[in-house]
């Protein structure tokens, strides 16, 4: 032990394995302010501790030795104090570190390149948020991981989750995640975000699990603890894809849907032990709430406190500092699940219930504190109310105030006398007031903010009052005039579901009937409408994209389309080998995060529209078609997956917007002769409903659509004749005949198959995950359909 | 405290503090053991030029220990004990040397004080005796130190050989207990109260009840072990103690500690079994090392000295709409009253309640009370 | 209880024995040292047989060891309740007796002795805070307690409590003598709640009750507790509601007696409980002939006969009577005691007859 306290300079070389940790102490978001306004939010006390000791203490609990905290906003206060906390003392087991980054550290993408860059990892290590709260046997997760890492180099993470049900207090229900693992290696094969708002109805799964995986669990009731172990080479793989931002949506999904990277990630459900993350204001009070009602047991205030406190445990939870210097009147009333931190006083005949209230805090008569969170220094004037908020330290909340749901009141503020909050409310005081806070150099983007505040004040205050002694700034209510990105889990409404205090109601109600009468179609019979809330989700297996192909573009996909069509295109135009070309697609697709159908469907397009349109005759048009799809066509299956079925839709779709559309059929052809689409796919294709256009409004592109189909039909024709009388001569010729021919007896074609795929539809493709009944639930995988184990075959040949 | 702040020994017992606050070391024994080693280090390389310096550093390091896992008592005792026989030694030690009359210290108080019963009546005489072993040698600081210390290290060693013998001494007389076709109860998973059932186990042929014991459900391994080894063995649930009891002929408890006035603090479950063996007029045994005797009266009403677990093992934290709305508690021990306890078999013989108090005031040194 | 007060009324009623040839009268140095508030009748019986050293001029230590047993008969019949002061006699006596003397000088030892009584006396003065703060920890924030009468150690430990913790009080009233009273007052200036409830209220009120605490006037060697009458009364109901009875008791008030049963105690009389002469109704013939009868008897002479020709007058019977038909103590068994507070530790009633046995057994 004495010969780890060495310098940082010479890396523990140590014979037994050093266990280390990396803590990404900065948020990158902005949910606690302005409680966040002047200190990071790692300092952020919960149960009159800040957020970095309980994680830290998390850590030592699971035998780390060394921690690198990666602090980026407010950097030298988090250094400061690691400097002043017991951590730094001998003996305390653990070597913290603390690694100041750049301020152009936006994501926790770039604080692991960061990583990387400065060689910080030797080992497998365990990659946290400085947010995090847990009592579970990482070592434990860490020891499994390294086993598996001997048999399977490629695992390269360990992500570990909690199991908590799908409504659980502490799980957020702005951003939560599906995972899809393997129930027996419980390999994570999976992973979907989801957020509140828009809300997450319709989880895709690649259809390919269920073919590879027996045995899939698909759970909509984790909680994800944000407690990964890495491998050395994740940082790494951040270092080369200079695109990942987050460690979930980017990280996770990108290493999941790659074809490249072939790393696979794990996931260790943690049964015994608690693990959760306070990222936002909501997650605060359920996890306070999780502490004081003991859940993190061994770390509860009164036995192993991080800040160092003692606490003595009373009847109903309620714990007061142990030291005697809490004053409490006779005729206060302390309710259950309560804490009160040393020199703390309360008053006679106040109430408090199910709160927290900080140390050397004053509480004035006759007040009440209802489930909220007071922070050190605070003063509370008499007759105040304080309901489900959060108030800063050192603030002084004056006489017969009330402070309603849900409002975060920042450091220092002074309130009152005689106000009324309304819901919601954010206030800080003036950015002048934050100057002698050592915070920075330059103008960073959380001063930016505050700035923007404070000139905007007169505009949001309005004519609020505040009391005639207060120093705060309103900050803005209600969503902001602009929404920037509706698709971001930052967005407003998907904010309320992180909110103190907000059950968001009104945004399930606002849109979950629209969702119902989409759905119910669909829906299996066990779901009924009242329980078929925004909560409920369905994972829609990537099989059933055909039918909605066209109908997607906005404007990644239109930069994604352009990319594609740009790389091609050098492709066409230089020559390249037709591997070479899909390596860089496959890397632009990671990039955009698309699905396979997007860049097929840029790619059919691209290779389309590379067919220069001949105006001397069928036979030249027919050559160049041939010399096209020979050279590239062989392209369309290398992008990561072959599904030929889809590949003809998605010719169809485009020729009947293009002005190929007369070449439909002999690209179709042309394809049929270089095996990448058979007859079988044809058939099955012209099976479909979709391959008619029947969905679509009528257009000219319906029109076109139905003539594609009515090409494809007389080639089936064709097909058929073939079996009986070999006469492959005349295909071409008859051409330009077969769009005036009659669908005849095309549509009572290959029934059977037509049966199987909307069986498969039905089946695998809609799984209603409604909360309640996903908990714990396997999903088995139907047994390949004949459908399916065709394409397989196809696979294998390929 | 300040003097020993940067104290060679010092991270070890930073080390056990943090370990014992994060329990990582759980279990009295254990503690005991872990607390013994440690302080035995902290005798071997503390420096100190007189008795009271010496008396001072392990209290420090008792309190620290203490501080950090107060709920934990056998760290406290094994402070105390080692504070006892330190003194003890250091007594020998200086005896015959110094009876320098000891008169002009005699007063009424200290007469009173004669009332304590003690091991040695004269020590209350002795108690101020100060130096032939050259305390305070202005030379050569440590010369007393290092005199001393080869006695104390013996002493230490007493105090470990005692620990470490616990289990095979408490159990010697395991059949003068238990007699043939007798049916036991217990519960939880005592390492005592395992040893002494398997000791008798030789050379009687008994039945034993193990209680389930939730929320821990130790008693499954309790019944496991024991059967392994040959016990007839039934495994009940606890709510079935009571109708049970009517068959019982003895029930045989461990405890967590054993208080100053003859209670105990053992696994829940505990009192329900006491109690029910009560209306039967079911004998009560505890078997417990003396390590667990703590000069603590149990407060009838102090809550917090009870440990309390994760409501996990109660309700699973994933029933997430329970949690929200239902407070779970999770009590680890039960105090159980002396009135409900028959007998204690300790590694020193087998004493009623009554005399738990007595022991202690053997065992232990008033001054150390307090850590 | 133990207050000076308690001797008071009872003052006029001994007469005074003027046994002692010399002209130190012990009975008035104690009373004298009595009259510090502080001060508790055993401490003062130590300090007035030092003063018996003082005055003697014995010779040898038997002749000394016998004065100061005089003495101690002195005060012991001289005062109504003789019990607390025999405790501080009877362990100075010991003391005296036990003390290993080998000096030369039997004036030295004289004055040491001396010295020794009153640093004992000066020292003892602090006990009453070390139980104070050793029973602090028992009683936790938010508590009941009843208590019993009025008790300065008892006092001084809620004041203390009331310090760091919310409690409140109920205290018996104590008929007669309403001591209960001047507690409330006491503690209801410093701000306790509290609350007087009748002594025979007791069992209505003990269910409210955390636990009961009560001084006492002496410890004896069953572990037993003599204390204010009323106070077994209150053990046996919080027996039966389980309530825990903690008594204080500084370690001076340790007594060697074994009280089998409440007629024991050394404050035990006839009149004590003696039945009220029912009155023959006399026959009509009779009745004016012998009123001296009527006035002669102390007793009766406070039976107000209505000078009518009723037979059968109303019986009128008045508080002093009732007093006087009542102990001022009563004992408690040690099975209903909990712990006994001491400034030598608390104890179980078990711990304090050890306790006894060790102290006089040397």
């Amino acid at each position: 032990m004495a010969s780890q306290s060495n310098t940082t300079k010479e890396k523990l070389v140590d014979d037994e394995e050093v266990l280390q940790a990396v803590i990404l102490a900065d948020s990158f978001n902005k949910r606690f302010r302005p409680l966040s306004a002047g200190k990071p939010r790692c300092l952020l006390p919960i149960c009159n501790a800040p957020l970095l000791d309980w994680t830290l203490e998390s850590l030592a609990l699971a035998g780390v030795q060394e921690v690198f905290v990666i602090c980026r906003s407010h950097a030298d206060q988090v250094k400061e104090a690691i400097k002043e906390s017991k951590w730094s003392k001998p003996g305390s087991g653990m070597k913290i570190v603390p690694i100041m980054t750049s301020k152009e550290t936006y994501s926790p993408g770039d604080a692991m390149r960061d990583i990387y860059t400065r060689g910080l990892v030797t080992s497998d290590f365990v990659l946290v948020m400085g947010d995090l709260v847990s009592n579970v046997r990482i070592d434990e997760v860490v020891r499994l991981h390294k086993e598996r890492r001997k048999s399977n180099k490629d695992a390269i993470m360990t992500i570990v989750v909690k199991e908590s049900g799908a409504e659980h207090r502490t799980r957020a229900r702005g951003e939560s995640s599906i995972f899809v693992l393997d129930s027996e290696t419980s390999e994570c094969l999976h992973y979907e975000p989801v957020t509140g708002f828009p809300s997450t109805k319709v989880a895709k799964l690649p259809r390919e699990i269920l073919a590879e995986h027996p045995e899939v669990e698909i759970r909509n009731d984790l909680i994800d603890c944000s407690i990964d172990i890495c491998s050395v080479e994740v940082p790494s793989l951040f270092q080369d894809n200079f695109d990942y931002l987050d460690i979930r949506r980017d990280f996770v999904h990108g290493v999941l849907t790659s074809d490249l990277l072939m790393k696979s990630i794990h996931l260790y459900v943690v049964q015994e032990g608690y693990a959760a993350r306070v990222q936002d204001t909501r997650s605060y009070e359920s996890i306070s709430k999780d502490i004081l009602s003991r859940w993190t047991f061994p770390l509860v205030p009164d036995d192993n406190h991080p800040g160092g406190h003692n606490y003595e445990h009373l009847r109903g939870n309620r714990y007061i500092a142990k030291d005697g210097s809490v004053v409490l009147a006779r005729t206060c009333k302390i309710g259950s699940n309560t804490l009160i931190g040393p020199s703390t006083q309360v008053s006679e005949n106040v109430q408090v219930i199910s709160s927290v209230i900080g140390q050397n805090c004053r509480i004035g008569a006759g007040s009440i504190i209802d489930n909220s969170y007071i922070f050190d220094n605070t003063v509370i004037g008499p007759n105040c109310k304080i309901q489900r908020s959060i108030i800063g330290s050192s603030c002084m909340i004056k006489e017969n105030t009330l402070v309603q749901n849900g409002s975060l009141i920042g450091d220092g503020v002074i309130l009152g006398p005689d106000v009324a909050l309304s819901p919601f409310e954010r206030l800080s005081v003036k950015r002048s007031i934050f100057a002698h806070t050592p915070v920075t150099e330059d103008s960073d983007e959380e001063d930016s903010d505050l700035e923007a505040v404070e000139e905007n004040q007169e505009q949001i205050r309005g004519n609020f009052n505040l009391g005639k002694d207060s120093n705060a700034l309103v900050w803005p209510r209600g969503p902001p005039d602009e929404e920037e990105d509706i698709e971001d889990v930052e967005n407003y409404n998907n904010q309320r579901f992180m909110r103190l205090g907000d059950d968001a109601s009104d945004i399930f109600s606002s849109d979950a009937g629209s969702e119902t009468s989409e759905e119910e179609e669909t829906s299996s019979d066990d779901e009924t409408d009242s329980q078929y809330d925004g909560r409920s989700l369905s994972v829609l297996s990537d099989a059933s994209a055909p039918s909605d192909i066209p109908s997607f573009p906005d404007d990644t996909e239109k930069e994604f389309q352009a990319e594609v069509r740009q790389s091609l295109e050098r492709a066409f135009a230089e020559g390249h080998s037709v591997d070479n070309a899909a390596v860089e697609l496959k890397t632009l697709r990671m990039a955009s995060n698309v699905s396979l159908t997007r860049v097929r469907q840029a790619v059919i397009a691209a290779i389309v529209e590379q067919i220069p349109l001949v105006d001397s005759g069928a036979v030249q048009q027919r050559e160049k078609i041939a010399s096209v799809v020979g050279r590239w066509g062989a392209l369309i299956d290398k992008i990561g997956g072959v599904d030929a079925v889809e590949t003809v839709g998605l010719l169809q779709a485009h020729c009947a917007t293009s002005s190929r559309m007369p070449l439909f059929g002999q690209i179709l052809a042309a394809l049929y002769q270089d095996d990448i689409v058979d007859e079988d796919d044809i058939r099955t294709w012209h099976g479909l409903p979709a391959s008619k256009g029947e969905d679509r409004k009528p257009g000219p592109e319906t029109e076109s659509f139905k003539k594609c189909w009515l090409i494809a039909s007389h080639m089936i024709k064709q097909f058929d004749d073939q079996e009986s009388e070999e006469d492959s001569e005349e295909e071409g010729e008859s051409e330009d005949d077969v769009t005036s021919k009659p669908p005849g007896t095309a549509q009572q074609q290959t029934p059977s198959e037509d049966e199987e795929e909307s069986g498969e539809e039905d089946g695998a493709i809609h799984t209603p995950l409604q909360s309640s009944a996903l908990v714990g639930e396997k999903t088995e995988s139907p047994s390949p359909s004949p459908a399916e184990s065709e394409e397989d075959d196809e696979e294998s040949e390929e | 405290m300040p003097p020993d702040r940067n104290a060679p020994y010092n991270r070890t017992v930073e080390v056990l503090a943090s370990k014992l606050r994060r329990r990582q070391i759980v279990g009295s024994r254990t503690t005991a053991l872990e607390t013994l080693l440690v302080l035995r280090q902290v005798v071997s390389k503390a420096r100190f030029s007189n008795f009271e310096q010496l008396v001072e550093i392990i209290k420090t390091v008792g309190h620290r220990l203490v501080e950090a896992q107060p709920k934990e008592h056998s760290v406290g005792n094994t402070v105390r004990k080692v504070l006892h026989h330190i003194r003890e030694e250091y007594q020998t030690a200086t005896r015959g040397t110094s009876i320098a009359t000891p008169k002009a210290q005699f007063s009424i108080a200290k007469f009173v004080l004669q009332g304590q019963p003690r091991k040695q009546i004269t020590s209350a005489l002795k108690s101020e005796n100060r130096g032939t072993l050259k305390e305070n040698d202005p030379d050569d600081p440590d010369s007393f130190a290092r005199s001393l210390k080869p006695v104390l290290m013996e002493a230490l060693q007493d105090v470990l050989d005692e620990l470490e013998t616990v289990y095979d001494n408490v159990s010697k007389n395991a059949k003068d207990h238990i007699h043939s076709d007798e049916i036991i109860l217990t519960l939880g998973m005592s390492k005592t109260v395992e040893a002494f059932l398997k000791t008798a186990a030789h050379n009687r042929n008994y039945t034993v009840i193990v209680a389930e014991t939730a929320p821990s459900y130790e008693g499954r391994q309790m019944a496991q072990s024991l059967s392994s080894a040959g016990v007839s063995t039934f495994l009940v649930p606890d709510s079935s103690i009571f109708a049970l009891m009517s068959r019982v002929n003895k029930v045989i408890l461990g405890a967590h500690a054993i208080l100053a006035n003859g209670g105990m603090f053992a696994i829940t479950g505990s009192q329900i079994a006491a109690t029910a063996a009560r209306a039967h007029s079911t004998p009560v045994v505890v078997c417990a090392g003396q390590f667990k005797l703590t000069p603590l009266w149990n407060l009838y009403h102090e809550y917090a000295a009870l440990d309390f677990g994760n409501p996990d093992e109660v309700l699973g934290f994933e029933e997430g709409q329970l949690v929200d709305k239902v407070d779970v508690v999770n009590p680890y021990w039960d105090y159980v009253r002396p009135e409900l306890i028959d007998a204690y078999i300790t590694n020193d013989g087998d004493h009623p309640p009554s005399s738990i108090y007595r022991l202690l005031k053997e065992a232990y040194d008033d001054e150390d009370t307090e850590l | 209880m133990t207050s000076m007060a308690s001797y008071q009324p009872v003052l006029s009623i001994s007469k005074p024995e003027n046994k002692e040839e010399n002209q130190f009268d012990i009975y008035e140095a104690f009373q004298r040292i009595l009259k510090d508030e502080q001060m508790s009748p055993p401490l003062a019986a130590i300090l007035a047989l030092t003063e018996v050293i003082e005055n003697s001029n014995a010779g040898t230590m038997f002749e000394l060891v016998n004065a100061l047993k005089d003495g101690a008969e002195i005060l012991k019949h001289r005062t109504p309740n003789p019990i607390s002061l025999n405790a501080g006699c009877e362990l100075f006596i010991a003391f005296v007796t036990l003390l290993p003397h080998d000096s030369a000088n039997f004036l030295d030892l004289k004055r040491e002795l001396i010295r020794q009584g009153e640093q004992y006396a000066a020292e003892a003065l602090t006990y009453r805070q070390k139980i104070a703060d050793l029973a602090v920890g028992f009683i936790k924030d938010g508590s009941v307690i009843l208590t019993h009468s009025y008790s300065r150690v008892v006092m001084q430990t809620l004041l203390l409590a009331h310090k760091r913790k919310r409690i409140s009080v109920f205290v018996t009233e104590a008929r007669p003598r309403g001591l209960g009273i001047k507690t409330a007052e006491a503690l209801t200036a410093a701000g306790i709640p509290c609350s007087v409830i009748l002594d025979v209220a007791v069992a209505y009120v003990m269910d409210k009750v955390d636990f009961v605490l009560v001084g006492s006037e002496a410890v004896v060697e069953s572990g037993g507790l003599i204390n204010a009458v009323g106070s077994n009364q209150i053990a046996i109901i919080a027996k039966a509601a389980n309530k825990p009875f903690y008594a204080l008791a500084e370690s001076y008030k340790f007594h060697r007696l074994f009280p089998l049963s409440q007629y024991d105690l050394p404050s035990h009389n006839s009149k004590i409980l003696a039945f009220t002469q029912a009155l023959q109704p006399d026959p009509p013939g009779l009745m004016g002939q012998n009123p001296a009868d009527h006035s002669g008897s102390a007793d009766k002479s406070q039976i107000k006969m209505s000078p009518g020709l009723d037979p059968h007058p109303p019986v009128k019977i008045t508080q002093e009577q009732i007093c006087q038909n009542n102990p001022n103590v009563d004992y408690t068994r040690p099975d209903l005691i909990s712990l006994v507070f001491s400034d030598v530790g608390s104890l179980t009633p078990e711990g304090v007859s050890q306790y006894l046995v060790g102290m006089f057994a040397g």
